[in-house]
């Protein structure tokens, strides 16, 4: 694996207006993501999870710039995506691309598939018409499904085949990095394996770095390289896989890892509880966000914003009770 | 906990006792078996949990014992054969199928009450979650008489599934609630009036990994302190292992594996099971390599469009002809485990 | 960064898994909705309520006396004849003469003629404009959307009489300024339904993935966004093409519209208001052609917007 940096994110926080309620004028302010530094190296899988709210969506969407950060900067390679011009931005557009959550929704449903997978060739005018057809055959077979495919529409083929063609559009421009937002939460799991399976597969074969966002746990776990966990908009620990959930340090890890229920009844215990519950973004914790729930909280933690720091090498968290 | 199996003694009197339930939707084309020859049963303190994936029919099923397939309970489209029998603590059996209207209503919420999966929606929205709670204590009239009986005796309920500041949970409407707590009040509805059991529909499909670890506990201490029987419904097997003592696993419509929990974990006997254990991703490295997924080929049938035969033969590695023209019997092991699979026999003895 | 696609594809064939190879064999189950007989195009005609067919047959009528109205007309509708005003019905007139001598059955159909096209250029212009303003609204946002949104609430306070009339004083009383004006009369409709479904199609992935492979907005407009709007572009024609002729009509019956000689459903039965005694088939005809032909649109405006309710894509 290179050692390059492909994507560095630095100070990202991306804030939306929102009504307070539903008569009011004033605009309240949801910080879905806050001061937010990362590096995601070239080839790598990082794997980013958090609960609702953690704004881990948002900092993939505002990454490729789907949401615009608010402050901060994301330097792709060594270009500042934050001041692209849009024309500038819309033809990097080729080397970052997304794939969605809902398959029911991320697909138009009156274009053939054909078509769907070789939008972005259409758009970019790539190739001829002939070379588009063939790129897209070749993509289908990819990931798994027949070709003759590219001549229905949509709504024939159940969850599973469309986050597969999804997939196919999003490599249809040969990307660099691919940010994918829970590309396996709506799907059944006999079906998540396989797609799982895929999106390793093609990650190697076409070189790919992949940003994966998911709430699953055990999901992000196989995939990933390194994990980043997020609460609030702000990120708890950053670690590679086996250091994260064999030796976490943060006490939102720890709770978060205690909380998923092991599929092995022999291992059977009460549920260690984190009491409470999430705050709203729209009105986080001062000084530390996860100090609400946290049984390691002092007064301290309410004053300073906790940096993240590094441990050791390769695992930071941002704790000042670690 | 060894891995013990469950044997008949150790299960308490039945509480619900399922038999060949089958429930058909008549569509444009054809009939639809959402539920196709359904039997098992819920023993007193038992929580069961039926596993399956989309159009498995597990919320059909769930939804048939409370009678509520359609709005308001009644639909042209769903014939529903066989029979529910619900047995309540003071002994009366009543085949909930054949019940008349009234029978029916007082039941619901007395002797079984359902939670459902999204919290956001099935509270009402225009009334206080007091008012919905007492609501349902309005139910028996001889108990809980007048409104400071009510009152007190909504209190207490929240206090005992968890709900801090009762009072204060009480005045609130749904929407001023997190979902965490929401699910809490909804769960606090069904047990108001000791139901024998529990119907839980996806209780925590919707809801954050820490929250989903607060209602897990407080299904574990309903089980320890209250001893209702509890049909749990889900697709999550991590839930399974820790919450469940038995296990219903379903597919397009059928029944394909009952066992204990520990059973179907260890030594599981029907390809679906093995399949679906082998689909979860193992959280652990070994050395820093993964440990191989192996996920079932095809995608979850469409239960409008079912092959003939056994209803997974074309994702099943060891389907053979019989599979592919005849559906299998269920049959049952002596510890009560039951598959419906031809060849389960000679695939366990496979197994190294 | 390219790679050689042809040796990955041939290895793909020998170290795939057998589980990958068959994925795609087994999914061959066809279409999902395989199972759903289609009704034929007649049996579904067959089950249309019967006010609905019977709107239809008399807009395809009233369709076809528009077309052919050269044909069908046995007069000239602008023909005076001093000798034959305010007669009642005849061979040679079927439906009688007007306060000139004009065959009042041929001046209708011209006068149907007319106001069906400039209702129908102003739907055409109108949606136009407004689609157009509407989408740029709900793409753009901002500035664009705040702009676009006040010109809407203005032209929704003030009564399309009052623009149109304003108009007419500022412009004087040709044709071309009415037409210009009953184009203008009705876009705000058109746009503020257009920017609501553009506001909630933004956010739905499939279209916002388009803007995630890169493409322009007026590419995402035409490719994704039109064809998930035309159902609602098609009601809001359907409706707002009453509203028009309507509108037409009430301006010519004031006079202000189509100047004379040439006819109008509206200017018609303004002419005929003196006669409605002696000669009421001069207003009586157009008025029962406006009639039929706005609520015949009414009827058919309301089941296909019902129509697109229920619609489902999957």
């Amino acid at each position: 694996m290179n050692e390059k940096v492909i994507v560095r994110v630095q100070n990202l926080s991306t804030y939306f207006k929102v009504k307070s309620s539903y008569y009011s004028v004033r605009k309240a302010t949801v910080k879905a993501v806050q001061d937010v530094s990362l590096s995601i190296l070239q080839g790598e899988t990082l794997g980013l999870v958090g609960e609702s709210g953690s704004g881990k969506t948002t900092l993939g969407r505002s990454i490729i710039q789907l949401d615009t950060p608010s402050s901060g900067n994301v330097m792709f390679r060594d270009l500042d995506l934050t001041k692209l011009k849009r024309s500038q931005l819309r033809n990097l557009r080729r080397k970052m691309q997304i794939v969605y959550q809902d398959p029911y929704s991320s697909l138009e449903a009156r274009m053939k598939v054909g078509d769907i997978v070789g939008e972005g060739l259409a758009i970019h005018k790539i190739g001829t018409k002939k070379e588009r057809i063939d790129r897209v055959v070749e993509l289908m077979e990819a990931v798994g499904l027949a070709p003759d495919y590219i001549y229905r529409y949509p709504h024939e083929f159940s969850g599973g085949q469309r986050q597969r063609i999804s997939v196919a559009r999003a490599l249809a421009l040969d990307p660099e990095f691919l940010v994918a937002d829970e590309p396996v939460s709506a799907l059944d799991i006999s079906v998540q394996a396989q797609i799982i399976k895929m999106l390793i597969r093609l990650s190697e074969e076409y070189g790919l770095t992949m940003l994966f966002i998911s709430h699953d746990l055990s999901v992000v776990q196989y995939i990933a390289d390194r994990v980043a966990v997020m609460y609030l908009g702000r990120i708890m620990e950053l670690a590679d896989n086996e250091t994260l959930f064999n030796n976490p340090k943060h006490p939102y890890t720890l709770a978060l890892l205690e909380a998923v229920p092991k599929p092995d009844p022999r291992q059977r215990r009460p549920f260690v509880v984190l009491p409470g519950d999430i705050p709203s973004p729209l009105d986080p914790p001062s000084g530390c966000v996860f100090r609400t729930r946290c049984s390691r909280a002092t007064d301290e933690c309410a004053h300073t914003v906790p940096e993240l720091r590094e441990l050791e090498p390769g695992h930071q968290v941002a704790c000042i009770r670690v | 906990m060894s891995s013990t199996t469950i044997t008949a003694q150790k299960l308490g009197r039945v509480v619900l006792d399922i038999r060949n339930l089958n429930v058909k939707f008549a569509m444009d084309t054809g009939t639809v078996f959402a539920v196709n020859n359904v039997n098992f049963q819920i023993h007193q303190g038992e929580t069961v949990g039926i596993v399956g994936e989309t159009g498995a029919g597990k919320s059909v099923t769930a939804f048939s014992v409370m009678r509520l397939l359609g709005a308001g309970g009644k639909t042209t489209r769903a014939r529903i054969e066989g029979e529910i029998i619900l047995k309540s603590d003071d002994g009366r059996e009543l085949n909930v199928l054949k019940l008349d209207d009234d029978k029916l209503l007082r039941i619901r919420g007395n002797v079984v009450s359902m939670i459902y999966q999204e919290p956001m929606t099935s509270l009402n929205p225009v009334y206080t979650c007091g008012n919905q709670i007492a609501e349902v204590f309005r139910k028996d009239k001889t108990r809980y008489k007048t409104k400071q009986e009510i009152t007190a005796a909504s209190e207490e309920l929240l206090d005992s599934v968890g709900i801090p500041d009762p009072k204060r949970v009480l005045r609130s409407y749904p929407h001023e609630l997190s979902g965490g707590m929401k699910q809490r009040v909804m769960i606090a509805m069904a047990l108001a009036l000791k139901p024998t059991l529990i119907i839980a529909d996806e209780p925590t499909t919707a809801i954050d990994v820490t929250i989903q670890a607060q209602i897990l506990n407080l299904f574990q201490r309903i089980q320890e302190d209250y001893g209702t029987s509890v049909m749990f419904i889900t697709h999550d097997l991590g839930v399974i292992a820790q919450l469940v003592d038995r296990v219903v696993v379903m597919y397009a419509g059928r029944t394909v594996e009952i066992a204990s929990v520990y059973d179907l974990f260890e030594k599981p006997l029907h390809p679906y099971t093995k399949g679906l254990l082998k689909s979860i991703p193992k959280t652990s490295r070994k050395g820093g390599k993964r440990e191989e997924l192996e996920p079932i080929p095809g995608s979850v049938p469409n239960p409008a469009n079912l092959p003939p035969g056994c209803p997974f033969h074309p994702r099943c590695e060891w389907a053979i002809d019989v599979c592919r023209s005849e559906s299998p019997s269920i049959e049952v092991t002596e510890n009560g485990h039951s598959v419906m699979c031809w060849r389960w026999k000679e695939l366990q003895e496979d197994r190294g | 960064m390219t790679r050689n696609i042809e040796s990955s594809k041939n290895d793909k064939k020998t170290q795939e898994t057998s589980s990958e190879s068959t994925v795609h064999y087994i999914d061959t189950t066809g279409p999902a909705k395989a199972y759903i007989r289609k009704k034929s195009f007649w049996a579904k005609v067959r089950d249309l309520r019967l006010s609905i067919k019977i709107s239809f047959l008399v807009l395809i009528v009233l369709a076809l006396m528009t077309i052919f109205a050269e044909w069908l007309a046995p007069h000239n509708p602008y023909e005076p004849n001093l000798q034959a005003r305010n007669n009642p019905p005849s061979l040679t007139h079927p439906l009688g003469t007007d306060y000139i001598g004009r065959d009042t059955l041929s001046r209708t159909i011209y006068a149907l003629r007319t106001s069906v096209g400039i209702a129908m250029t102003g739907v055409i212009v109108g949606t136009l404009l407004g689609a157009t303003l509407g989408i740029a609204a709900g793409l753009f946002k901002g500035i664009v959307d705040r702009v676009v949104s006040s010109l809407i609430d203005f032209f929704y306070a003030i009564p399309n009489i009052l623009i149109v009339l304003i108009g007419i004083a500022v412009f004087g009383t040709e044709t071309w300024v009415l037409i210009a004006l009953i184009s203008f009369a009705r876009w705000h409709s058109t746009a503020r339904v257009v920017r609501g479904q553009v506001y909630s199609l933004v956010t739905v992935p499939s279209v916002e993935a388009a803007i995630a492979l890169g493409s322009t907005y007026r590419r995402v407009a035409v490719k994704h966004l039109l064809p998930n709007l035309t159902s609602v572009l098609v009601v809001d024609m359907t409706m707002k093409f009453p509203a028009l002729i309507i509108l037409e009509s009430t301006l010519s019956f004031l006079g202000l519209g189509v100047q004379p000689p040439i006819a109008s459903l509206g200017a018609m039965i303004g002419d005929g208001r003196d006669y409605l005694i002696s000669a009421p088939l001069i207003a009586l005809s157009p008025s029962l052609f406006l009639v039929g032909l706005v609520m015949c649109f009414q009827i058919i405006g309301d089941w296909i917007r019902d129509l697109s309710d229920v619609r489902q894509f999957d």
